[in-house]
């Protein structure tokens, strides 16, 4: 259903409101489409990077992905047959060898079950490697396609995961938007693109010289093959090699879960919004905000005295005694907003606990309004209200998840259910981005 | 404006009346309050609202935190028999362990990982002492960790303790006073007239909303003896005030 051209979504730029300009540029897209077919658009092979390590079939790249950092223990196991070699012997390991435990000692990794022993010292690059592409290893219980790299350094061991970008997807797009609906099927696609974007922007920037790109929401979350996902995997077959590119470079993308009805511009999405009505835009169609039908569109939490102490013990590393000392003593928390932007979301906040005072800024604000089990505020999109019945009690009520930059994921869901295509879903997030057929 | 601060008023009185539930959840708001919220764009409401100043306070609890927690927490070694993203596998674990009759067998989460942990040693040869235990029960798979430890207090300590609730429990019952219950303090008179108005519909005792050391607090209630009010406590705890407790306070 793609062919290999570049679509260019962002022909209405128009700088008076976002809404307007989504319907204008609706409409106009669907036109550009009839003419799509005889019609080319300059610019598409210049955003191929040559310098890129290319593999598999028709130059999809493969991607390293770091699942571990430093590994202190791990179990590790495999379906299908993985080769291990080494200088003095080549292994077949499979179901049968079990599951191995996996740590760090000295400067050894250490793989050992009552079956099998392997000391692998430092510095080497331990790989283990697939013999059919339907192999899976299965680290800390979860199972991956592809190969699986152990780096052995003196101070410590890297796990990597070296797979084609396509396959990796399978392990993204399922953990990055709901994929359970028939309906949310264009917002699926539209999250396909904008996670391939992500990865084949941190294969031009690489994280370091180990590995790509992180496997939590430091970069995007992947994990591997634990969920199997059909809507996810025809949105990915069906938009193979396809991402967002700003004619000459693939900048680094953004999205997030829910914007409650607000996103933040960013220099490759709202600019043509902000240039009216400042640095935010609605996030609104139809006189209805997209992202409502999210579960984090509007909450409210409730967070204890005794629970924000303890993140702050945990956030500036305070000793443990001063904290319980102020709980068994009795203390008085300020809890002050410092800085808002203009759409609202908190910047800085400052704490102050007696006589002593913690900024607080970005994700660190909701890490320090974590809960009790440590699951960090949905967003920085609040404020406070009285705590009614108790002076030990704060309670928020909020907007959206996440930081509230680039597309909306419920919104995309909203725009779906409205009836709208992945190309009008993204040129409505992205306006200043073009699709590009980048293998 | 009226109508924000209408809204605004109804939405307290809807916490307060939440108060005691540990998880607030936004899907048990009245519709009318939620469609309030979900019209409005979220600046306005903030811009609105303007609350970005709070205060929490506590009187310090040291009697309760002692009771909760007989041990410390310190720097050690468990022996660790599962880590993964799996929470039933974790409990799985768990409950194996568990029916070898050891005892502290802990599952916690850490790190995105569920994990099992046995033991609480603060050397890791003790912990060796365990693993291999472990093994000859035929348990496999389990490995030595650095970890958060239980240290159980001191018998002084607890027997400390003991004494300091027993002192606290005995306290005078004072000629001229009774017993209230108080479910809410506030600086806004206007805040406590609501909740009283409110309550007094819903609650067989009297309500009453005084002003007490320059906080206006909503008191239900009142009872010549502590265990009438205890009685009555329990079933407001139950209802909707966890955190009510007693109070004395001066007739008339
Ligand atoms: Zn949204």
């Amino acid at each position: 259903m793609m062919n290999d051209l570049c679509i260019d979504m962002a022909m209405n730029r128009s700088p008076k409101s976002f809404r307007a300009g989504f319907r204008k540029r609706a409409v106009l897209f669907r036109w550009f489409l009839f003419l799509l077919a005889g019609k080319m658009v300059l610019g598409c092979a210049s955003s191929v990077p040559s310098a890129m390590e290319t593999a598999g079939k028709e130059g999809e790249p493969n991607i390293r992905v770091c699942l571990v950092e430093n590994l202190a223990a791990a179990t590790l196991g495999f379906e299908g047959a993985y080769i291990l070699e080494l200088e003095e012997a080549r292994y077949q390991l499979d179901k049968s060898i079990g599951t191995l435990n996996a740590s760090f000692r000295g400067t050894d990794l250490i793989l050992k079950n009552d079956r099998r022993y392997y000391e692998l010292s430092a510095p080497q690059t331990v790989v283990f490697k697939p013999s059919a592409s339907g192999d899976r290893f299965i680290f800390n219980d979860i199972p991956y396609a592809g190969e699986l790299w152990f780096q052995v350094e003196e101070g410590g061991v890297t796990v990597v995961n070296k797979l084609p970008v396509e396959t990796y997807l399978l392990g993204v797009v399922p953990f990055e938007i709901p994929t359970n609906q028939h309906e949310y099927q264009e917002a699926i696609y539209a999250q396909a693109i904008a996670a391939r974007t992500y990865a084949i922007y941190r294969l031009q920037n690489p994280i370091n010289s180990r590995y790509d790109i992180y496997s939590d929401v430091q970069d995007q979350v992947y994990q591997g093959m634990l969920k199997k996902a059909p809507l996810a995997e025809d949105a990915i077959t069906a938009t193979r090699g396809i991402i967002l590119a700003n004619s000459s470079r693939v900048d680094k993308i953004f999205f997030h879960s829910t914007c409650g009805g607000v996103v933040e511009a960013t220099p490759d999405t709202l600019t043509a919004a902000s240039a009216g009505s400042g640095t935010f835009a609605y996030d609104l169609s139809d006189n209805d905000y997209n992202c409502k039908v999210s579960p984090y569109y509007r909450w409210v939490e409730v967070r204890t005295l005794e629970t924000i102490l303890w993140n702050l013990q945990k956030e500036f590393r305070l000793d443990s005694l001063l904290v319980r000392d102020w709980l068994e003593t009795g203390c008085k928390l300020d809890i002050q907003i410092a800085k808002r932007r203009q759409s609202g979301r908190i910047e800085e906040m400052v704490m102050r606990v007696e006589d002593q005072l913690f900024p607080v800024s970005g994700f660190r604000i909701r890490r320090v309004l974590a809960d009790q089990t440590g699951k960090v505020l949905p967003s920085n999109f609040f404020f406070f209200t009285e705590s009614p019945g108790s002076w030990e009690k704060l309670y928020l009520i909020g907007a959206g998840a996440g930081h509230g930059e680039g597309m909306c994921q419920w919104g995309a869901i909203g725009l779906a259910l409205k009836g709208n295509s992945y190309k009008s879903i993204l040129g409505f997030y992205y306006p200043n981005l073009s699709m590009v057929k980048f293998y | 404006m009226q109508r924000h601060l209408r809204f605004s008023i109804r939405i307290l009185l809807f916490l307060a009346l939440w108060g005691g539930w540990s998880t607030p959840a936004y899907s048990q708001m009245p519709p009318d309050l939620k469609q309030f919220l979900e019209s409005r764009s979220f600046p306005e409401l903030i811009n609105t609202y303007k609350r970005d100043r709070v205060s929490l306070l506590t009187e310090g609890k040291r009697a309760k935190i002692i009771a909760a927690q007989p041990y410390t927490v310190e720097k050690g070694y468990r022996c660790q028999a599962f880590a993964g993203t799996q929470q039933e596998n974790s409990q799985r674990v768990a409950e194996q362990l568990r029916a070898l009759q050891l005892d502290s067998v802990y599952v916690i989460y850490e790190n995105s990982l569920y994990k099992v942990q046995i033991g609480n040693f603060d050397n890791r040869r003790d912990a060796e002492i365990l693993l291999d235990k472990l093994r000859y029960s035929k348990v496999q798979g389990v490995w030595i960790v650095e970890a958060d430890v239980h240290r159980p207090k001191s018998i002084e300590e607890q027997q400390a303790f003991q004494q300091q609730q027993l002192e606290e429990q005995q306290f005078e019952e004072q000629p001229g006073y009774y017993y209230a219950i108080q479910v809410f303090a506030t600086n806004d008179q206007l805040k406590a007239a609501q909740l009283k108005e409110t309550l007094a519909g819903d609650l067989d005792q009297p309500v009453e909303a005084v002003n007490q050391a320059s906080s206006w607090k909503v008191l239900v209630g009142k009872f010549n003896d502590r265990s009438g009010a205890e009685e009555y406590l329990k079933k407001l705890k139950r209802e909707k005030f966890a955190d009510a407790w007693i109070t004395q306070v001066p007739s008339p």
